[in-house]
């Protein structure tokens, strides 16, 4: 990403030196990689935090009796077939 | 000394010392550019953090295989237009009342150097652009890349990115040259 480019105007070589001598008198925090290592450690933590739930709620329609049914059960057992079930009802409601 | 795809290998395992050393080699690269197109040293701080926690955050999809100067480049990009839009609103009438209030001392020799007149003047002169031919201004001239590298990193074509840096540079050299100073006219972004 190197690549010089044609600035052969005398305007451009001018505003090309002003622009680098600008940038360079500023210099970046001395303490940067202590800060960043110390938030990105942070993150680190907070995105262990984060769990996935645990359970899986199923909601069923028994149309015979017009009520809901619901069902909990650890997302360790959860099935495929559930996803479907659900998938099924949704659409058929 | 390892490569960066080393690295970035590294930090996708979760190894935080890879972040600092990608950070020790890459940072004036992100600096530079938050500097130019914002102008704050302070926020080009806050931004340099920004951009390397989002490439710990998200370093599962950086292509190692791939040069990481684009990415940087692009992040910060994206970062800095997040920023300025958030922030375009209150700080410039902030800042001029801040120099208006500071105008008596800010006219005394002691305090005002012919250089420091200089950078306030070039400083200015990039505020006064609108903030897409900024960035092209910005990564043309300081950071050296070519109308095709611009292009690709901003996924713009050349053509627009072309267009950009010729208003972004009639309007420095009129703001420059003429001495136009405090009256800015519009910029029209013509694409």
């Amino acid at each position: 990403m190197n690549s010089r480019n044609l600035k052969d105007d005398v305007f451009d070589l001018s505003l090309d030196r002003s622009l680098k001598n600008w940038v360079d008198r500023k210099n970046p925090p001395a303490d940067g990689r202590t800060k960043l290592l110390k938030a990105a450690a942070q993150q680190n933590r907070s995105f262990s935090r984060v769990k996935l739930p645990k359970i899986n709620i199923e909601w069923f329609l028994n149309l015979n009796e017009i009520r809901c049914e619901y069902q909990i059960r650890p997302i360790d057992n959860y099935l495929f077939e559930h996803m479907d079930f659900l998938k099924t009802t949704m659409a058929f409601l | 000394m390892l490569t960066d795809r080393e690295l970035v290998l590294q930090l996708q395992k979760g190894d935080l010392n890879a972040l600092g050393d990608l950070f020790d080699r890459h940072q004036r690269l992100v600096f530079r550019t938050a500097v130019g197109i914002t102008g704050d040293e302070q926020v080009a701080s806050d931004l340099l953090q920004d951009v390397f926690l989002r490439m710990h955050r998200f370093a599962h999809h950086i292509d190692p295989d791939r040069p990481l100067e684009p990415w940087l480049y692009r992040t910060t990009a994206n970062l800095t237009y997040t920023w300025m839009k958030r922030h375009n609103r209150w700080l410039r009438p902030l800042e001029d009342v801040a120099e208006w209030l500071a105008g008596s001392k800010k006219q005394s020799p002691v305090y005002l150097t012919e250089a420091d007149e200089e950078w306030k003047d070039i400083k200015k002169a990039i505020a006064s652009l609108s903030l897409q031919q900024r960035v092209v201004v910005v990564l043309y001239y300081i950071n050296d890349l070519s109308l095709q590298e611009i292009s690709e990193i901003l996924d713009v074509p050349v053509g627009t990115i072309k267009s950009r840096l010729f208003y972004g540079r009639q309007a420095l050299k009129k703001y420059l040259e003429t001495g136009n100073k405090g009256q800015v006219e519009a910029n029209y972004e013509f694409t």
